[in-house]
Order: structure tokens, then C-alpha cells, then sequence
């Protein structure tokens, strides 16, 4: 499978996701290989099914959302250059790397660009803002059936009240980026 | 807790200049100081009647001193009514006295109150390199003594001493990371001290030129065998003991009992089998804590963390002493300066060098490098102590012919490390910028996300197919969930949820805050009110008026109505024993006497429980960060939208009088405005309620308040409630002092009036919400202590 899939990707492939996100050239090859065994398909891009199928992702209660952050606006199938460039958001961040091309957009694993993945994460209907309905599924999936709702509710009012700023009860991206914990999502896996 | 240490141990010297039988007294302390390990087992060998008594001139006076046998004295005919039984009390009189006065000695001394304590470490790379260049300096010493001899002394002179990192570091507060390496690496280092020092011992029993090829490979043999055995050890105890508390619903007065059996059965069986018995014990406690805090009762983790500090403030204190001792007993050592100069200098060099070339390899794998500043820290920070000194007096004196050497030198390096390193590791600390521990108020978005990221983390490194430290992480915690916790956690708190307990403890350290300003502000002062709790049948009370509500620790047991979801297991456990467990105090708020009196806070009158309180005021400086005391034209900021949630509506009369007061003040008008809607909500407020509280519903949820509906309350209970019980306020509050210290500066309470949310459609208990606030001020785990400083200090 290995050898089979480094055939399948071209150097000049791997050139371009090496500038658009950084990872190293075995890292590349590595997650291509990972691409294509989860592509059941076998048509070069994943579906939601093929998401699904990952035993662990089941069990996580934010899974879905993120199997959702994989695919762009309105589509059902998801390319190596996007799965790449999702999973860019996730390396660690090099501030070297900023100082080099000034000109150049911010990398996507910038700190910003984390904290904007995990906001979009809350923010289905992407008005920028965390609607007190939005907290409140998050909490509903992360926390199972051990609350009740009216405690949930509580939860979720209390989150807002201590995030929110400017006083219209949803949490924008600034106050969002204020309120967590930025060091806990600047922890990465690559 | 340095200077305290220095003078405890000049303390022998006093001692020795009453001339009085030191090496007795020595003796004893040897015999007494059994937390020592390998001491344990010895005993008193010394320990004799008719000890003379060693008093430090200063402290007593000379009328016991020297009195000597004279237990024979008792029978000059007939019958004594009253009789000096001097003989029969000596031993633990004397023992008592010594420890009694180092104590006072930590009052007057040091507001810390740490006993400096001796650390020892071993750390075996480090240990190899020192040893084997001590053994070079024997070519500029002359003491007799070969390689083998040099080895083992620089097995034991190398050990790190946990006490004493403890200690230093509690004092200092650097960060958590740089605190878990050096005092990791202290508590982890006893099994190579172990190993070392019986591969050593043996070798030079059998003689150097004995030794073989395979005694080498055995040793680093046993050095496995005795880690990961004595680590295996202190995990099944810490399963039995999981288990235990998990049934001990019943008997919660006896909960402590259990957990120091255990433990300390951990260790004896890990000395049983000559495995690391403090490895046991340290992984006893490690992989018990969660479930075992989650089981037993607030009461009984109080007992268990209070009784472990005492014991081991006497545990220090008397090592010290003995420590003392031994250096003014002249005949038990030999001064060589060759020796203990180089040995100064090769543990701090060896140390530094050690230190640096591990870390260079570490950091290859650590996401955050440890720096220069850190690698200063932790080779500045290898204290040696009283393992080292109770390690070589135990040498054997033919075998190793240069003991008395090895003797003074290690209570030289014992001196100098403590006093030196320890003195001056906080100026050095300061000078070097060293990143402190922080003390960040939790909140719950910080719960909330961290959660997520957990999650987003975990599923992404799930996606990309990496087995990285997240994905290893969550199978963990699943397999926790599903198995252990399982079998470990009581019912009840299985259920609980984190993210719940973690908001409730939010809101209760928010209610404390109002609670304790408002109290301040109208010179109310908190009295307790006694009752004794009734069982009550179901979960059907009434909101008002009715049983007082179950105090349980659980959430669940409270109205079926919000968890509807309640197996019928969890229900069978609503018995009595689950509802009369936990139940705290009830609070009423009265007018104070005098009302000239300043006011009282709330951990002064939690300080007296059962008489009124007679409270120290808080500080005058208290009273600038209060603003409506600052001027008169500021609004009453007292309360934060967050805090109003849970202000009890009992103190609304309260509130109605300072509301009232602040309008009858110049400026009645403009002070009225920037009143919280919700203030004034809160005072239109139904009409005079009765200074004592009928004690109401048991909702214990928080909910959003709206404009004109009540607040939202929370449970508030104390954890002693019969007269019986002893006293443990001292505890509670002394957990609720720096609690509220924390949040006394309002500037942490932002007054910013944001319209809530409707709140939830609830059923009408809200008209009449319970007052009482729970304290959930649960021994933290380690992790966090009372400060929330997340530092693993407490033991």
C-alpha cells in the first residue's frame, strides 16, 4: 500500500502542500498513506462515511464536527490537499517561520488560525458569533447524560456571562480567543 | 523554615555544653526517628532507662536535668499516694518535651512554618559519575579506604533528599513543571538509593576483589526488579484501597483508618520484599487519589490530609534533632578535610554536570525545552539530608573501616546543602527570574474549552492515524471510565460529572466572595444555627417551608424532576445514611450587636463554630479595596454579574439595608442608578423574611436569573454537624481562608450589567430558593492546593 500510494502522489504535489502547510516531506507521504487507507473508494477523496469509519472518532463526542471541519462549504468529498490543509492547522507553531515572508499570508497553523478552527468548531451557522443554542449542543455532546438540561442551560448562561464583553450574549471570536485557554490548544500532535 | 532548621540543629550543641549524656539521647532520637526507612526496623538499640535528660539551657530550667535512676527510689514503705514515676514516662516525656519545643521554635521562627527538611536523592547517572570520581579523590585523601568503599559512600552521599525539596520548593513557588522534575526526581531516586546501597554494601562485604563479572549484571537486575516491583506494589494497594472506600458509606468515621492502614501496609510490603518501599508508597497515593478523594467524605479528607502534615512535621523535627546530635557526638566521626572538601565540590559539580547532560538528551523529546534557567534550578536545588546521614551511620564500622570519615563528611554535606542551598535558593530563585508558580482563578470557560480541545486534539491525531500523546491519553481515560472507575468509584460518584462539579465549585467560590462583602458591608456576622438534620423519605420535598434539604455530596439526589434519567439504583441509594452524611452548618444572618463593631468576614466566624463568634476583624487595609467604602459616589460595585446569580435571597435583607443606607447618603439619587438591575430586583423583593431561614427546597442548581425573578442559590453545607464531631472548622475555614483572600479584591469581581438570558421555565421553587451554599472546598487534589496554586506540594 505504501509504495502504491507514494506512485500515486507527484513530486510537484508534494511540493505545493509542502509550502501551503509546512509538513515535512515524510510527513507528507506518511498522512497520504493514512489518506488513501481511509479512502475505501478508492476515488482519491474521502467521504463522511469514510470519517466515520475510524473506530476512535465514534466515541469522541466532538467527532462529528470535526469530520464536518474537513469538508468546505456545502461539499460531500474532501481531497488530500484539503484533508492536508485541515490537518496543518495542527502542527506546532514556528514563529521563525512568520519573520522569514512577512509578505506571505499567516501559515495555517498560526496561533490565530488554531483558535479560528476551534471556533468554527462551536459556530455551525458561521455568523462569528457563539450563540448561548450553539454552547449549549457543544456542552450537550461533550458532557453525555449526566446532566439535566436546565444545569446545562446554567453552564452555558455562566459561559457566556463570564466570556461575553460587549454584552449581546453570544461570544465572538475576540472574546472567544480572551475566555480559553490558548496555551491548551497550541499543544499539537505533529 | 531554613533558619528554624539551622537552629534546630545548633539546638544539640547547647546540649552538649550542659554536658549531658548525648550519645543516650541520640540514642533515643535514633530509636524514635523510625520514618526513616532502614531505621525502622532497628529500634531503640540505644534506648535505655534512666536516660539523662538533655534540655537546652534556654528553654528549661536545670531542675530536671541529670536526675538520673532513681526509678529505685519508690519503695521507702508504705503506700505513696501521689509518686514520681519519673522512669515510667521518661522515654516519651522526653520525647514530647523535644518535639514541643522545636515546634514552638517554628512559631517564633518562620511564618512558612516549613521544617527545613533533608532531602535525600538518588539519581543514578548522576550518582556513577560522582561516585566513581569520589573514588578518584581517595588519591588525595588519606583515608583508608578502596574503591568499593568510595562507591558505596557515593551511593548514599548522592541522594536527593525529598523532604527537603519539598520543603525549599513549597517556599520558593516556582512553576509546576520545574517543581515535578526535581521533586519527581527526589521521590523516584529511592530505588536506586536502594539498589546502590545493597549492591554496594554487598560488594564490599564480599570484598572487591570478589566481586564478578555477573554481580554487576544482577545489580543492574535488582535495580529493575526493585523499581517496577515496588511501583507494582503501591498499585495493588491502591486498588484494594479504591475498592474499600468504596463501600464505606456506612462507616465514614473510620475512612482515615483505611487509607493510612493501606499505605502504610503498601510500604511494609514493599520492605517485605526488599523492593522500594517509597516507590509503593509514592504510587499508592498516586494511583488512588481519584478515586478514593472522589469516595470518601469531605471529614475524612480533611482527617487524612491534616494527620499526614503532623506527621510529618514530627518526622522532621526529629530528624533534625537527631541530626544535631550527631554532630556534636564527637566519638562517632573522624574529620578528614581532604574528603570533605572534595566532596563538597564533586556533588555540586557532578550534580550541575549531571543535570546538563540529561537534560540536553531530554529536551530532544519535549515539546517545551527546558532552558538554561531550569537546568540552574534543578542542580542548585539537590539538597541532601537525613536518608544520606541515617544511610552511612548504618554502615558497618568493620567493613568499612573509614565510617567515621564518611560519617563527618556527610554531616558536613548535610549542613552545608540545608543551610546553604536552602538558604539561599530563594534569593537565587528571585535573581534568575525563574517563572513562579501562577495562581489563576478558574473559570468556566476555561473548563469548558479545555475539554474541547481535548477532544479536537484527540480526534485529529485519531484522523491522521498518529498514536500521539492525546490519542494514548483518551484511551486511558476510556478504559478508566469503563473498567476502573467502575469498579473503584462508589455509584454515586460515578455519575457525577466533571464538567458539573467543576461549575458548582465556581459558583460556590463566587457565592463566598458576595457572601463574605456583603457581610463586611452591613456588619452582619454569620452565626451558626444547629439543627440536626432529619431523613427525609423520596425526593419529593417542598421547596418551602418542609424537611431541610438532603445535604449530600452528590448531586443527584436531589429533585427527580431534573433527572428524570435516575436508574433505580441510584434512587435505592437515597437512604439515610447517604442523606445524613456531609451535612454542614446552617448559617443565620443576624444583625451584629454592635454595629460599630467592624465587620466580620466569614472565615473569622467559621473559626468558632459553636460559641458566637468572638472574630478577629479582617485587616483594616481590607476595607480600601471595598469601593463603596471609598467614596461615597460610587456606586455599590459590590457584586459581579456572575456573582449575582448566586446571592441568597435570605441575605436580601440584607441588601434591602445597604441599598437603603446608600440612599440615605448624600447623594441618594445618582447612587440609585448604576445599582444592578438585579440589586434592585433583589430589594423589591418580598417583605420581611425572618432573620433564621426555614430551611427550603434542596435545589442545588444554579440557574439563570432573570430580571425580576429571584436569584439563583446554591447549597451551602459544612462538614461537622454533631456536636460530636471534632473539630475540623479549623480545618474547613483554614480551606475557606485562602479561598477567600483570594477573592476578597473585587477588582476580580467586574461589575458589568449585561441583561441575562430568560431563564429557564422551573417549577415554583424559585419564589423561595434555598439559601444554604455548599461548601464544596474539597481537599484538592494534588495538583492544586488550597491556594489553587496547581502545585503538588500537599501531601
Amino acid at each position: 500500500m505504501g509504495s502504491r500510494a507514494s506512485t500515486l502522489l507527484r513530486e510537484e504535489e508534494i511540493e505545493e502542500i509542502k509550502k501551503e502547510t509546512g509538513f515535512s516531506h515524510s510527513q507528507i507521504t506518511r498522512l497520504y498513506s493514512r489518506f488513501t487507507s481511509l479512502d475505501k473508494g478508492e476515488n482519491g477523496t474521502l467521504s463522511r462515511e469514510d470519517f466515520q469509519r475510524i473506530p476512535e472518532l465514534a466515541i469522541n463526542p466532538l467527532g462529528d464536527r470535526i469530520i464536518n471541519a474537513f469538508f468546505p462549504e456545502g461539499e460531500d468529498q474532501v481531497n488530500f490537499r484539503g484533508f492536508m490543509r485541515t490537518l496543518a492547522h495542527f502542527r506546532p507553531i514556528e514563529d521563525n517561520e512568520k519573520n522569514k515572508n512577512p509578505t506571505a499570508s499567516e501559515p495555517l497553523n498560526s496561533r490565530s488560525n488554531k483558535l479560528l478552527f476551534a471556533f468554527r468548531l462551536y459556530d455551525l451557522d458561521r455568523d462569528d458569533k457563539i450563540s448561548r443554542d450553539e454552547l449549549l449542543q457543544v456542552l450537550r455532546m461533550m458532557v453525555g447524560v449526566n446532566i439535566s438540561d436546565e444545569q446545562l442551560g446554567s453552564i452555558a448562561d455562566r459561559t457566556i456571562q463570564e466570556a461575553d464583553t460587549n454584552g449581546d450574549s453570544c461570544i465572538s471570536f475576540q472574546e472567544f480567543i480572551k475566555a480559553s485557554l490558548v496555551e491548551k490548544l497550541c499543544e499539537t500532535c505533529f | 523554615a531554613v533558619p528554624f532548621g539551622l537552629m534546630l540543629l545548633l539546638l544539640p550543641v547547647a546540649v552538649d555544653l550542659l554536658g549531658t549524656a548525648a550519645p543516650q539521647l541520640q540514642g533515643l532520637a535514633l530509636g524514635t526517628a523510625s520514618p526513616v526507612h532502614h531505621l525502622l526496623h532497628r529500634g531503640p538499640e540505644y534506648g535505655a532507662p534512666g536516660i539523662a535528660l538533655a534540655r537546652s539551657a534556654a528553654e528549661e530550667p536545670a531542675g530536671f536535668g541529670g536526675e538520673e535512676r532513681d526509678a529505685a527510689e519508690h519503695h521507702s514503705g508504705g503506700y505513696r499516694v501521689v509518686q514520681w514515676e519519673w522512669s515510667y514516662v521518661q522515654n516519651p516525656y522526653i520525647i514530647a518535651t523535644w518535639l514541643l519545643v522545636a515546634s514552638l521554635a517554628k512559631i517564633c521562627k518562620s511564618a512558612s512554618g516549613v521544617c527545613v527538611c533533608v532531602c535525600v536523592c538518588v539519581c543514578a547517572f548522576k550518582k556513577q559519575i560522582h561516585v566513581l570520581l569520589s573514588a578518584l579523590s581517595s588519591l588525595y585523601v588519606h583515608v583508608q579506604a578502596d574503591l568499593m568503599d568510595f562507591l558505596l559512600f557515593g551511593a548514599l552521599i548522592s541522594a536527593v533528599d525529598p523532604v527537603a525539596v519539598l520543603a525549599v520548593f513549597e517556599e520558593v513557588h516556582v512553576n509546576e513543571t520545574l517543581f515535578i522534575i526535581v521533586f519527581g526526581e527526589s521521590l523516584l531516586n529511592d530505588a536506586v538509593t536502594v539498589v546502590l546501597y545493597k549492591v554496594y554494601i554487598s560488594f564490599v562485604e564480599v570484598g572487591a576483589a570478589n566481586v564478578q563479572t555477573a554481580d554487576y549484571f544482577k545489580g543492574v537486575a535488582s535495580f529493575l526488579i526493585v523499581s517496577i516491583g515496588g511501583t507494582l506494589v503501591g498499585l495493588v494497594f491502591a486498588v484494594i484501597l479504591g475498592f474499600i472506600t468504596r463501600f464505606t458509606k456506612k462507616v465514614r468515621i473510620i475512612e482515615p483508618l483505611f487509607v493510612f492502614l493501606l499505605v502504610y501496609l503498601a510500604y511494609l510490603t514493599a520492605e517485605l520484599f526488599s523492593l522500594s518501599a517509597i516507590l509503593s508508597m509514592t504510587f499508592c497515593g498516586i494511583g488512588a487519589n481519584k478515586y478514593v478523594e472522589a469516595n470518601i467524605s469531605q471529614k475524612s479528607r480533611t482527617t487524612v490530609k491534616y494527620t499526614m502534615k503532623n506527621l510529618a512535621s514530627i518526622a522532621e523535627t526529629i530528624i533534625f534533632i537527631f541530626l544535631g546530635i550527631s554532630a556534636v557526638d564527637k566519638s562517632k566521626w573522624a574529620w578528614d578535610t581532604g574528603l570533605v572538601s572534595c566532596t563538597l565540590i564533586f556533588i555540586f559539580v557532578f550534580r550541575a554536570a549531571g543535570v546538563v547532560g540529561q537534560t540536553w538528551l531530554l529536551n530532544r523529546f519535549r515539546l517545551v525545552p527546558l532552558d538554561k534557567i531550569d537546568q540552574v534550578v534543578m542542580s542548585y536545588g539537590g539538597l541532601r539530608g537525613a536518608v544520606a546521614f541515617a544511610l552511612v551511620v548504618l554502615l558497618d564500622g568493620e567493613k568499612v573501616k573509614a565510617k567515621d570519615y564518611f560519617v563527618a563528611t556527610t554531616i558536613v554535606v548535610v549542613f552545608f546543602t540545608v543551610m546553604f542551598q536552602g538558604l539561599t535558593i530563594k534569593p537565587l530563585v528571585k535573581w534568575l527570574k525563574v517563572p513562579r508558580a501562577t495562581n489563576r482563578k478558574p473559570t468556566i470557560n476555561e473548563e469548558i474549552h479545555e475539554r474541547a480541545f481535548d477532544h479536537i486534539l484527540t480526534a485529529v491525531e485519531d484522523i491522521a492515524g498518529l498514536q500521539g500523546y492525546h490519542h494514548w491519553r483518551d484511551k486511558w481515560e476510556q478504559f478508566d471510565k469503563n473498567y476502573l472507575s467502575k469498579l473503584l468509584l462508589s455509584k454515586s460518584k460515578y455519575r457525577r460529572s466533571e464538567l458539573w462539579e467543576a461549575y458548582q465549585k465556581i459558583n460556590i467560590r463566587d457565592a463566598i466572595s458576595v457572601i463574605d462583602q456583603v457581610m463586611k458591608f452591613n456588619h452582619l456576622e454569620l452565626r451558626p444555627v444547629h439543627e440536626v438534620p432529619q431523613s427525609h423519605r423520596g425526593s419529593d420535598t417542598k421547596e418551602d417551608g418542609g424537611d431541610k434539604p438532603r445535604r449530600n455530596v452528590s448531586w443527584q439526589d436531589k429533585d427527580p424532576m431534573l433527572f428524570p434519567m435516575e436508574p433505580e439504583d441510584t434512587k435505592a441509594e437515597h437512604s439515610d445514611p447517604e442523606k445524613e452524611e456531609d451535612v454542614g452548618i446552617v448559617f443565620v444572618a443576624h444583625k451584629a450587636e454592635t454595629p460599630k463593631q467592624r465587620p466580620k468576614s466569614v472565615p473569622a466566624a467559621l473559626d468558632v463554630c459553636q460559641s458566637p463568634p468572638a472574630v478577629p476583624s479582617p485587616p483594616p487595609s481590607e476595607d480600601n479595596h471595598l469601593p463603596w467604602k471609598a467614596g461615597l459616589g460610587s456606586p455599590p460595585p459590590c457584586v459581579s454579574v456572575e456573582a449575582t446569580k448566586i446571592i441568597p435571597v435570605d441575605l436580601q435583607q440584607a441588601w434591602n439595608q445597604s441599598i437603603s443606607s446608600l440612599e440615605s447618603v448624600s447623594s441618594p439619587p445618582a447612587l440609585a442608578e448604576p445599582v444592578h438591575p438585579r440589586i434592585s430586583a433583589l430589594s423589591r423583593l418580598g417583605g420581611p423574611r425572618p432573620a433564621s431561614y426555614t430551611p427550603p427546597s434542596s435545589s442545588t442548581s444554579v440557574r439563570a436569573p432573570g430580571p425580576q425573578s429571584p436569584f439563583c442559590f446554591l447549597e451551602k453545607k459544612k462538614e461537622v454537624q454533631e456536636k460530636e464531631e471534632e473539630e475540623e472548622e479549623t480545618g474547613v475555614s483554614q480551606e475557606l481562608q485562602p479561598l477567600m483572600s483570594n477573592l476578597r479584591p473585587p477588582e476580580l469581581l467586574p461589575p458589568h450589567p449585561p441583561p441575562p438570558p430568560p431563564p429557564p421555565p422551573g417549577p415554583g421553587r424559585r419564589r423561595n430558593p434555598c439559601v444554604y451554599l455548599r461548601s464544596l472546598v474539597t481537599a484538592p487534589p494534588p495538583g492544586t492546593s488550597e491556594l489553587h496554586s496547581r502545585r503538588p506540594t500537599q501531601l
